[in-house]
């Protein structure tokens, strides 16, 4: 349904995407996964128009969109179709939750106001902020200004949502409500690409893992295949070495 | 103690220099604020970057704004008098007030408007939102408190400026100032105008804060 076809960039000399394809499937959650400085936010921002791919395409049901060269009509066409979550929410700070959640339906989509704010006012309890929606974004903690820009995203009803780290700017007890709301959109069937470092996220809501490093995919499998079976030796180096701080910490009873 | 006479003279000081100094600002902004939106948005960094647009607005900008005041009056005589009819009075203080008055707001509004988060611009991207609807609807709205403090600036140089208009006959507080109290020495006189300009500027200021602050809500 949805298809990442060489995509390629390099910013200088250093190529940070090295002809990455992947295919993605409808009500797929897919976790990308891989260290610092591997390409995959800048494979997200690619695929978003956002950062400008030197070459590459996207192919949504069956239609297909040049990465590096595309007019503003047919952007506007791919735009409708996909949306975007921040690492840094990107909330307007000038506007409440609900301006926020229908300024791409009054603007981009040209609906009427009252029409765009029952929409809002919907997918803002749908997140659980119902009781929030009249709040500025520096009046809401971190994860529920995430929550706000994960229900903008979702206004427009997009084929697919990205997502760039969405719970790296966030303090720890406040990941978990976050990715809460993701997990559900995922149980509603919502087609979703997650850049993230939450390896537990990855191994209970992701249907398939793609882990990166330097600009290539190294492995890419189903959720369980990937944390169960891994095939390649830096896949298992990676996952071994994510978790075992944590079994360390079971295991000397220190407490830290 | 001073005449009834000179009242009457510093009271028409004052409305001269709201005259002209509120008529410059607003026509300095009809013209500054496309010029800052324009400049922001050709930017190599802006939305739509043009170098072309840019390097020759940038220029115009840099140009307008090097000369100094006196110069440029006299140098836009020929303008002032195609626009107002005459060289000299209220209307022909303006003129060149506006000019120079506009780079300068023209740079206080790209400088507001590049201050937006970049972050935010790529969200309404990412919303399918085009370039005017973003400058229009997020820029603007987001630098809205930024723009006031400006505003404010804006109109305190611009003032500052006006009191220049005595070169030309325009009259106003500063220029009254300057030929009754300073060419004449008439401290009298000099002292009242100059404390009424102050007073003017600190209540325009304390407007534009108390304006700026509760527009903006992006504090905690």
């Amino acid at each position: 349904m949805l298809e990442f076809k060489n995509v390629k960039k390099s910013f200088g000399d250093t190529d940070v995407l090295k002809d990455v394809s992947l295919n993605v499937n409808k009500g797929d959650v897919v976790a990308i996964l891989g260290p610092s400085g591997s390409g995959k936010t800048t494979l997200l921002r690619c695929a978003g128009y956002l950062t400008k791919a030197d070459s590459g395409k996207m192919i949504i049901e069956g239609e297909e969109y040049d990465l590096n060269k595309i007019s503003s009509k047919e952007l506007r066409k791919y735009r409708s179709r996909v949306g975007f979550v921040f690492q840094n929410f990107n909330l307007y700070g000038n506007k409440t939750a609900l301006g926020n959640v229908t300024l791409g339906l009054t603007v981009a989509r040209k609906m009427d106001k009252k029409k765009a704010e029952e929409i809002g006012r919907k997918l803002l309890e749908r997140v659980g902020l119902g009781d929030r929606i009249d709040f500025y974004p520096s009046k809401l903690s971190g994860g529920q200004q995430q929550r706000v820009a994960i229900a903008r995203a979702l206004a427009t009803n997009p084929d697919v949502i990205f997502f760039d780290e969405p719970t790296s700017a966030l303090d720890p007890e406040l990941t978990g409500e976050v990715l809460n709301v993701i997990k559900q959109l995922a149980d509603d069937g919502i087609t979703m690409i997650v850049v993230t470092h939450e390896m537990e996220f990855a191994r209970k809501v992701a249907t398939r893992v793609v882990f990166m490093e330097n600009g290539d995919i190294v492995e890419e499998n189903t959720s369980e295949e990937f944390f169960g079976n891994p095939q390649k030796e830096r896949t298992r180096e990676f996952i071994y070495k994510s978790f075992v701080w944590e079994s360390k910490n079971e295991h000397d009873g220190s407490g830290i | 103690m001073l005449s009834q006479q000179e009242i009457i003279m510093i009271i028409e000081g004052l409305r001269d220099t709201l005259i002209i100094v509120g008529f410059s600002t607003f026509f300095g902004y009809v013209l500054g604020l496309p010029l800052g939106i324009i400049l922001a948005v050709t930017d190599k960094e802006g939305i739509k970057p043009n170098v072309v647009i840019y390097k020759v607005l940038d220029l115009v900008t840099n140009v307008l704004r090097s000369f100094p005041f006196i110069i440029l009056l006299v140098v836009l005589i020929p303008v002032t008098r195609a626009i107002v009819g005459k060289s000299y009075g209220i209307g022909a203080t303006i003129v060149p007030l506006v000019f120079a008055a506009a780079p300068f707001i023209g740079r206080m509004v790209e400088g507001s408007l590049k201050e937006v988060d970049k972050g935010v611009i790529e969200a309404a991207q990412s919303l399918g939102a085009g370039n005017i609807t973003i400058i229009f609807k997020v820029l603007i709205a987001e630098a809205r408190t930024s723009l006031l403090v400006g505003a404010t600036i804006a109109f305190g140089t611009i003032l500052g400026y006006s009191a220049m208009a005595g070169a030309v006959g325009g009259g106003g507080l500063g220029s009254i100032a300057i030929r009754y109290g300073y060419n004449r020495f008439q401290p009298q006189i000099l002292w009242p105008s100059v404390i009424i300009l102050i007073l003017l500027v600190q209540l325009f200021q304390m407007i534009g804060m108390k304006m700026s602050k509760k527009l903006d809500k992006r504090k905690k």
